[in-house]
C-alpha cells in the first residue's frame, strides 16, 4: 500500500457520543495526521470512546469521522487503520493456534509479528496463560505488525515494563519517520515528549487543547524537572484551570 | 470465506458442544421413532405366528412380547390364530409401506422438526454472539473488518452450518432407516430424494436466523443461543396455549414437517418461514451495520 499524506488524516467533526445519560464525547472537533499525536486526559475522559469511534467499533450519536478521506465503516476507510487492543479474559478459549487463523484474516504481516513478539519477550504460550503485561505486549505486536498508515493505541504504556517502553518508543519514532500516523491516548504520559509532534487533551467529554506539544508544555514553567513530569503537570494544569 | 473462518474460530468449541449432543441426541430419539410402526407390528406378528406355534404343541395358553393368548382348553379349536396372523402380516406389510412410501420426507421431517431446530438456534446465537462477547468483532472492526462484511458472514455462516447439519443428519438418518430395514429382513430399493425432504429448511432456517439476532443483541456466544431457544419455546407454549394458529412461527415450521394440522395450506407455511427468515436476516443486518456498538472490554 502506497502511504500518502491524504491517507493518513483523521478528522471528527463535532463527535458526540452518549451511553444512557452520560456525555461520553460533547463536540469533538479534532484532526490528527502524520507523526504521533499524544491524547491526552484523566480516566473517563473519553479517550478510549474517541478511539473507538475512530475505529468504527461505536456509533457515534451524532457528528462524523473520516479516515484518509473516507467515511469511518467503509472497507477503504478499514483498510488504513490499525489498533492495539487487549483480548480479555472471556476470550481464554482462543488458543494460539486459533488466534493466529483469526489475526491471519486480517492481513497482519505475520513474520513481523513473530518477529515483535520475540522482541518484547512474550512467551509462545495460549493468550489466557500469559501475565497481564505479555498479553499488552502481544496486543502491541499485533497492532504493530499490520503496518497500516493510521495506528491508534490505547494506554500503550500502562502495565509495559521498561524494556517494553523503550520498545515501544521505538516502534512509533519509526512510523512517524516513514510518514504513518500514530495516536496514542494516556492518562499518565510515560513516554517521552519528544515522540510527539502534537497533543490533544480532553476532559469530560470536551476538548481542551489541539495543537503542537510545545504549545502544552508552555501552561507550566520549565524548573529542570523530567520532561515526561513537565508533560503531565502541564496537562493537570489545563484539566484543573491552574495556569502558570 | 476468510471471514466465515475467523468467525468460526471465534466460537468456543465447548459452546458448540452444546447443540452438537443435543441435537445427536434428539436425532437418535427420532430415527427409533421413524420404524417404531413397523417395530410393533413386527412384534405382534412374530408373537402370533409363535402362539400358533405354541397351541399345535398343545399349549392352552400363550404369553408373547406384545400378545397374549388363550384357547381355554385342551384341544379347543384354535384356527383364528390364523385369521389373526393374516391381520398381522396385512398390518406389518401397511407399516413396512408407510415407511418406504417415502423415506426421505420421513427422515427429513424428523430431522428437521426439532432436533435440527436446536441446532439452528445456537448456532446463529454463538455465530453472532461469540464475536461479540470475545472482543473478536471489536478487534476485527478496529484491524481492518468492516461491519458489513461481518454481518453478511455471520449471516452466510449460519446459513452454511444450519444447511449442512441438515445434510449431514439427513443422509445419517437415512442410512439408519436402511439399516434397521434390513436388518429387518425388508427388500427395498434406494429411492431417490423427494422434494418434500426440503420442507423443514425454511422453518430451520428462520431458526437461525433468530439465533442470529438473539446473538447480536446480546452480545455472548451460548447466551445468544439460550436466548434464541427461549423466545422460540415461548412462542411454541403461546401457540399451545391460544390454540394452534398461522400466528406464529413456530407453527409455520410445524406445518411444514407435518405436526400440526393448521387452516393453512403448505406453500404458504413454507413462505412464511421462508419470509421470517428473510426479515430477521435483515433486521439483523441492519442492526448490527447502523446501531449497536461493540464492546471492547
Amino acid at each position: 500500500m502506497t502511504v500518502t499524506t491524504t491517507s493518513t488524516e483523521v478528522v471528527t467533526d463535532r463527535l458526540c457520543k452518549q451511553f444512557g445519560k452520560v456525555v461520553a464525547l460533547d463536540h469533538v472537533t479534532v484532526g490528527f495526521g502524520t507523526g504521533a499525536t499524544a491524547l491526552l486526559g484523566r480516566n473517563g475522559a473519553g479517550k478510549t470512546t474517541l478511539i473507538n469511534l475512530v475505529a468504527g467499533v461505536v456509533f457515534p450519536t451524532s457528528g462524523t469521522v473520516s479516515i484518509g478521506g473516507h467515511r469511518v465503516g467503509t472497507q477503504a476507510a478499514a483498510d488504513l487503520i490499525a489498533r492495539q487492543m487487549e483480548l480479555p479474559t472471556t476470550a481464554g478459549f482462543l488458543t494460539p493456534k486459533r488466534l493466529r487463523r483469526i489475526f491471519r484474516l486480517s492481513d497482519v504481516e505475520t513474520d513481523r509479528l513473530h518477529g515483535l513478539l520475540e522482541e518484547f519477550a512474550v512467551p509462545d504460550r495460549a493468550h489466557g496463560k500469559l501475565s497481564t503485561g505479555n498479553q499488552l505486549k502481544f496486543a502491541l505486536a499485533l497492532a504493530f505488525a499490520r503496518n497500516r498508515p493510521i495506528l491508534l493505541l490505547d494506554e500503550p504504556t500502562a502495565g509495559l515494563d521498561i524494556f517494553g517502553v523503550e520498545i515501544l518508543t521505538r516502534l512509533i519514532a519509526e512510523r512517524t519517520r516513514s510518514g504513518q500516523a500514530t495516536l496514542v491516548a494516556t492518562h499518565q504520559p510515560t513516554l517521552t515528549p519528544d515522540l510527539f509532534d502534537r497533543a490533544v487533551v480532553i476532559d469530560q467529554g470536551r476538548l481542551l487543547y489541539d495543537g503542537n506539544l510545545d504549545g502544552l508544555l508552555q501552561l507550566t514553567p520549565d524548573t529542570g524537572e523530567a520532561a515526561t513530569t513537565r508533560l503531565a503537570n502541564a496537562m493537570t494544569r489545563l484539566i484543573t484551570g491552574v495556569t502558570a | 470465506m476468510r471471514n466465515l473462518r475467523g468467525i468460526f474460530n471465534s466460537m468456543s468449541p465447548a459452546g458448540l458442544l452444546i447443540p452438537l449432543v443435543l441435537s445427536a441426541l434428539l436425532i437418535a430419539q427420532g430415527t427409533s421413532l421413524m420404524t417404531r410402526e413397523i417395530d410393533a407390528a413386527k412384534c405382534g406378528l412374530d408373537d402370533w405366528r409363535a402362539a400358533l406355534e405354541a397351541f399345535e404343541n398343545g399349549a392352552v395358553d400363550f404369553q408373547g412380547r406384545c400378545v397374549g393368548a388363550s384357547i381355554g382348553a385342551p384341544g379347543q379349536d384354535f384356527s383364528w390364530v390364523d385369521e389373526q396372523i393374516q391381520a398381522a402380516e396385512v398390518a406389518y406389510d401397511a407399516a413396512v409401506a408407510s415407511v418406504l412410501a417415502d423415506p426421505w420426507k420421513l427422515a427429513a421431517d424428523s430431522v428437521g422438526g426439532i432436533a435440527l431446530v436446536f441446532f439452528a438456534l445456537f448456532v446463529g446465537g454463538m455465530a453472532s454472539g461469540s464475536p461479540l462477547g470475545s472482543v473478536v468483532a471489536a478487534w476485527g472492526l478496529s484491524n481492518g473488518w468492516t461491519r458489513r462484511a461481518w454481518a453478511r458472514s455471520t449471516l452466510t455462516l449460519t446459513t452454511f452450518a444450519t444447511l449442512a447439519a441438515y445434510v449431514v443428519a439427513l443422509l445419517a438418518v437415512m442410512a439408519l432407516l436402511y439399516a434397521r430395514l434390513s436388518s429387518l429382513g425388508i427388500d427395498f430399493g434406494l429411492a431417490a430424494p423427494s422434494l418434500e425432504a426440503l420442507h423443514p429448511i425454511p422453518g430451520l432456517l428462520y431458526f437461525g436466523m433468530l439465533g442470529v439476532l438473539s446473538g447480536m443483541i446480546v452480545g455472548r456466544g451460548e447466551m445468544g443461543g439460550l436466548v434464541a431457544v427461549v423466545v422460540a419455546i415461548a412462542d411454541f407454549m403461546l401457540s399451545a396455549r391460544f390454540g394452534v394458529s398461522p400466528w406464529f412461527p413456530t407453527t409455520w415450521h410445524q406445518t411444514a414437517v407435518g405436526t400440526a394440522t393448521v387452516p393453512m395450506s403448505l406453500p404458504l407455511a413454507l413462505g412464511l418461514a421462508a419470509g421470517a427468515a428473510v426479515v430477521l436476516a435483515l433486521v439483523g443486518y441492519l442492526f448490527f451495520t447502523r446501531r449497536r456498538d461493540v464492546p471492547d472490554r
